[in-house]
């Protein structure tokens, strides 16, 4: 393949070469690479005859379909910017983001465009599942992609950011494509993957299962939302699709690990489980990993703003159950770095250059300065550092290791507190797979997850015993399910309106 | 049914009115963590244990779907 320069180029590349190769499937159903460029460049006619232009974005809100790809490839391939919504998202955050946005079109599917049908008029509306005029000639769609250049925006992320206002976090076509390669490579991708897209559109996790995929001529195996929902559906599906790379949040994992029926499935297909978005609980990692005996294991590490760019590898023997898994080395064309000092320090932030980094925050050059510093290092190079705001060290073998947020380190009655190492204890405890710390009104909460009979007095004395006592949390509620985001993370915000309500398990 | 239909509408999602044959995984009605209640108040309900392997979108995706799977249970004595 010649050397790619925009997301969009891989598609046109396999469209070509191989028209045949599945490029999609979803339930069952499969979309070629040939159909998938045939669809795109359709759209893509269509939102032009809209009035869509270069640089204008293009909210994409629907849950994850064939139609849905189509349409981002549309979208990127006449040099608009792509915002995927959260399909579950309440209508007044949507509103924020696209108030935030200001989008020319929304592209979406049936019962989505109805909802949004009497606001924000001035947008053009695509129903995704609507038959569409035929196109204009294909030129027109050609001679607007050969206008773009490959520093233009492709996407933009929203993210709602500590204080409630959304951060629109924008990528280039060289960014999203250095991220996209570096990837394909790590993982070796090839024709014959079968890449899972379990990841929401809006969550920077898809750039993987779509446009790396896609590099490697690969097949993207779409999971729909209602097998998210359901473990041991999702099992099923993983096995039927003989799904070869599968790439997730933990908690999809840890559902699985539960509630799949994993007994009863085959899961000898898979050869690389790759997890990120938030740490992985040792234990439950060691419970999968007993069902997918071909599979290497990989911690993916990154922000929205960087894209994954570091990645800890582990064969089935370097699985212990209990040591905190790493987050490894940076990726190709990633230069990490501990703290601003001239030397590295020992423990301290841990800052990014690469390409792969977003172009900024959208509209917000205040913020985006402020996330950036200029630093020279050792070797005399200057380059432009990401702050990721993530504390990290080294261990022995030189790995990265993940010690938490700087924010979520803490003075409490003038102790300094680190809140995600008190859930590394409670999550260490007997039965317990996953835990979660919040503080609130100066007191610590912590909430664990674990089977119905969890001895809460039990996990009390652990705590006191394996924690200095002001870092005991004053409570600990033992629940089912730890209340989640719509993209898999805990959400501790959620957890933090429970705190005493729930009556202890 | 009708226990199962209540507790769906009045504990599940809050009062609001859902057809026996709608789609409830589908349209994002039910989430994981509602199937989970779904599948305990079953067990209770109806006496039968409900294994993980036959929490399947098939058995749960509508209240009708749930009916058969509950009968057949019933059925063989699980």
């Amino acid at each position: 393949m010649q050397e790619p320069a925009f997301l969009d180029d891989a598609l046109t590349h396999w469209a070509a070469t191989s028209p045949d190769a599945t490029a999609l499937h979803f339930v069952g159903a499969a979309t070629s690479y040939g159909a998938l460029e045939k669809a795109a460049d359709h759209l893509a006619a269509h939102l032009i005859s809209l009035g869509v232009s270069r640089g204008d974005r293009v909210v994409v809100y629907a849950a994850k379909s064939p139609n849905v790809i189509a349409a981002v490839y549309a979208i990127i391939r006449i040099g608009a910017i792509y915002v995927p919504l959260d399909p579950s998202a309440p209508q007044e955050r949507l509103n924020t983001l696209i108030a935030a946005t200001t989008p020319a079109a929304l592209m979406a599917d049936p019962a989505r465009v109805t909802l949004l049908a009497t606001q924000h008029t001035s947008m053009k509306r695509v129903n995704l599942e609507s038959e569409l005029p035929e196109p204009a000639s294909p030129d027109v769609v050609r001679a607007r992609a050969l206008e773009r250049s490959s520093d233009d925006p492709a996407y933009i992320l929203m993210t709602s950011g500590s204080t409630g206002t959304p951060k629109g976090i924008c990528h280039t076509h060289k960014s999203g494509l250095a991220y996209a390669k570096m990837a394909a490579k790590r993982c070796d991708l090839t024709q014959t993957d079968r890449v899972s897209h379990h990841t929401p559109l809006h969550f920077d996790m898809s750039i993987f299962d779509v446009f790396s995929t896609a590099l490697a001529g690969a097949m993207c195996v779409i999971i729909p939302e209602m097998y998210a929902k359901i473990p041991a559906s999702l099992a099923k599906l993983v096995q039927d699709a003989r799904i070869t790379v599968w790439y997730s949040v933990p908690y999809a994992l840890i559902q699985m690990t539960e509630r799949g029926a994993l007994d009863t499935r085959d899961f000898s297909a898979l050869r690389i489980i790759m997890l990120a978005g938030e740490r992985i609980p040792p234990a439950a990692l060691k419970t999968f990993s007993h069902h997918a005996p071909n599979a290497t294991f990989l911690n993916a590490y990154g922000p929205t703003e960087t894209n994954h760019c570091t990645t800890a590898t582990f064969t089935h023997d370097a699985l212990d159950g209990i040591t905190p898994l790493s987050i490894g080395r940076p990726d190709d064309g990633v230069i990490a770095r501990i703290g601003e000092g001239f030397l590295e320090d020992e423990t301290g932030e841990l800052l990014i250059a690469s390409e792969q980094v977003m172009r900024g925050y959208w509209n917000d050059p205040v913020r985006t300065d402020a996330t950036f510093t200029i630093l020279t290092s050792a070797d005399g190079e200057t380059r432009k550092y990401y702050r990721t705001g993530d504390l990290v060290s080294r261990d022995k073998a030189g790995n990265l290791v993940l010690l938490g947020r700087m924010d979520r380190q803490i003075k409490l009655r003038g102790y300094r507190i680190e809140l995600d190492e008190i859930e590394h204890v409670l999550g260490r405890a007997p039965n317990v797979t996953e835990a979660a710390v919040i503080v609130k009104d100066d007191a610590l909460y912590g909430f664990v997850c674990g089977p119905a009979d969890l001895d809460i007095t039990a996990l009390n004395a652990y705590a006191a015993a394996h924690l200095p006592a002001y870092a005991v949390p004053a409570c600990i509620t033992g629940l089912t399910q730890l209340d989640r985001t719509s993209t898999g993370k805990i959400d501790r915000n959620a957890l933090a309106t429970r705190r005493h309500d729930i009556a202890t398990a | 049914m009708a226990p199962l239909k209540h507790y769906i509408q009045d504990s599940l999602l809050g009062g609001k009115t859902v057809e026996d044959s709608e789609n409830l995984l589908l349209t994002g009605v039910l989430d994981s963590l509602a199937v989970m209640s779904l599948v305990a108040f079953i067990e209770q309900t109806y006496d039968i244990a409900v294994p993980f392997e036959d929490v399947i979108i098939e058995n749960f995706m509508a209240i009708d779907a749930m009916g058969h799977y509950i009968r057949t249970r019933q059925q063989s004595g699980g």
